[in-house]
């Protein structure tokens, strides 16, 4: 299958495909080359609209775009989110639905390809959060909403330390942490556990992708 | 490593301190004072050959209570020594020493603080420069603006074969077109600087290079060559790149400034750079403490370190940092009179 991604760092990209190929149980042939944002959540959401329109004219051969992002201080998803009164702006996996229906509406048909599948991930609070569960029993979706209102920032910090060491780290480093993490993930069979854990930006993520495998 | 520099009366710093960490970023408007605080860390010797009308602010009339300054306060392993520079009306400048709580300074501690001092250099890096063939030396170092990068490499080549290694393969993944840096003899004793194509094994001479090309081989020498500086200053280092290679100078420049974050096992490189690019400070978002904002204010001009602002992070929040400092909330753009 043929997949572009789109995340808030690049040195993410690889190790994500990882996950989708553990989600997909396919090899992923990655669209090269890979789209960047400029770095941070606002940044990821406004490459959201021209990739999924450059995929959807130009790349007819790219069957589903992923894109993931960090929910950082942003409030979890909801189901009710989607009713009539109880949006939540704030919520970056319904600002994602809304970025992606806005992109997607009006365009012409797409030449000789099915339609674009596009799914969505929300790492609670952030990337890392994902590559260190397993090593680390407090990471969580629920954890993260105990924690101290305007914690964030530091609890983020702390993530990232636990992960890479020092807290100045080269994109190598990211890389090559993202992989070697993603790849216990998949190797050691946790990416259902992983979804019991986040089952909101996870779980978003690993639906997406399974209804891809069964064709739906 | 500096702590900080104060500056009093200087130029265009009439009072202000620049907070250092192990790699810093300053951005700021033009003539805000980044430059000046570059060349005076970097050429803080050379002061002492500067007078009092060379150093003055602007509009400095000296009295006898007050002084132009420049005073470098140490950081690990030398927390709590300062080394300044002082010029007094009517006396030449003096270069002094300072230890915490009034203690004296050994010779050895003397030593190791030149040591330092003498270790700081400045890059403002230009392609016609570094580009140019050269005389070969037996040692060599790369000038201020780049010159002399051929005859670097030569001794990188002939006498560092793994960090010789390490700079081509440092190269192929910047820019993927070339895989190998050759040395011509253009003429006997002199070295010119030739890059191999990836594809098709052909040799393009340095004046047939890009001008980024050029910058992108001259800043990764820096993070090759075996003598690095104590404390390296760099102009700009993003200029004639596209924004996508950024990363990997950030990359370089963690890696000299941080050198555990690869097990390089090497002494830390202390880097402060200037920018005027909304992308490379992109990259600082997780690390606004490394950031400091120069502002002018009025004829003078004065730093402050992002962190010390109140709400940094929240007025920040999810949004790519050079964008948030492009519309002005953080300070450091040029103010225009209506």
């Amino acid at each position: 299958m043929k997949v572009a991604l789109l995340c808030e760092s690049a040195a993410e990209e690889e190790g994500l495909s990882i996950l989708a190929q553990g989600l997909l149980g396919a090899p992923v042939d990655l669209h090269r080359p890979s789209f960047n944002s400029r770095g941070g959540w606002t940044g990821l959401r406004h490459a959201v609209a021209p990739v999924c329109k450059a995929l959807h004219y130009s790349h007819p051969e790219v069957n589903g775009l992923i894109i993931v992002g960090d929910s950082d201080d942003s409030p979890l998803h909801a189901p009710e989110h989607g009713r009539p009164g109880a949006e939540e702006r704030a919520c970056r996996i319904c600002d994602l639905e809304r970025l992606i229906a806005e992109a997607s509406r009006g365009l012409r048909p797409r030449q000789q390809s099915s339609p674009l599948r596009v799914a969505i991930g929300i790492a609670v609070p952030a990337i890392e959060a994902w590559w260190l569960f397993g090593r680390d029993p407090h990471v969580g979706e629920a954890t993260w909403q105990q924690s101290r209102p305007g914690a964030g920032f530091e609890l983020r910090r702390n993530l990232k330390k636990q992960l890479y060491g020092p807290l100045l780290v080269t994109s190598q480093v990211i890389h090559d942490a993202a992989v070697r993490e993603a790849q216990r993930l998949v190797r050691d069979g946790k990416l259902l556990a992983l979804q019991r854990h986040f089952p909101v930006g996870f779980g978003a993520l690993a639906d997406s992708l399974q209804a891809w495998r069964s064709g739906d | 490593m500096i702590k900080s520099v104060r500056f009093e009366n200087y130029r265009v710093l009439r009072d202000a301190v620049l907070s250092l960490s192990p790699l810093t970023l300053i951005v700021g408007p033009n003539g805000s004072g980044k430059s000046t605080a570059l060349q005076a860390i970097s050429g803080f010797r050379p002061l002492l050959n500067q007078s009092l009308g060379q150093v003055g602010s602007v509009g400095y009339v000296p009295r006898p209570d007050s002084k132009v300054s420049v005073s470098i306060e140490w950081t690990t392993p030398h927390d709590g020594y300062r080394t300044f520079i002082e010029w007094r009306d009517a006396q030449p400048p003096m270069s002094l020493n300072a230890g915490p709580h009034g203690r004296e300074l050994d010779g050895e501690l003397l030593q190791a603080l030149a040591a330092e001092l003498n270790g700081i250099r400045l890059f403002a890096l230009d392609a016609h420069y570094i580009g140019a063939a050269v005389d070969l030396r037996p040692s060599d170092q790369l000038e201020s603006n780049g010159y002399r990068l051929a005859g670097v490499l030569d001794i990188l080549h002939s006498q560092e074969p793994d960090r010789w290694v390490a700079l081509n393969a440092e190269l192929a993944r910047w820019i993927p077109e070339f895989d190998q840096i050759l040395l011509e003899t253009p003429g006997q004793g002199q070295k010119a600087l030739v890059l191999r194509t990836k594809q098709g094994r052909h040799r393009i001479p340095a004046a047939s290079l890009s001008q980024g090309t050029l910058l992108a081989l001259a800043l990764l020498t820096l993070g090759h060559i075996p003598n690095p500086p104590t404390v390296l200053c760099l102009e700009e280092p993003d200029r004639g790149l596209h924004p996508r290679l950024l990363r990997d100078v950030y990359d370089a420049l963690v890696r000299l400034s941080s050198p555990d974050s690869e097990q390089q096992g090497r002494r830390p490189v202390q880097v402060v750079a200037t920018t005027h690019s909304p992308y490379f400070l992109d990259l600082f978002r997780d690390h606004p403490e490394d950031v400091v904002i120069a502002e002018k204010d009025g004829l003078f001009a004065r730093f402050q370190r992002l962190t010390d602002r109140p709400d940094v992070q929240e007025i920040i929040g999810s949004a790519p940092l050079g964008e948030v400092w492009y519309t002005g909330v953080l300070g450091g753009v040029p103010v225009r009179e209506r």
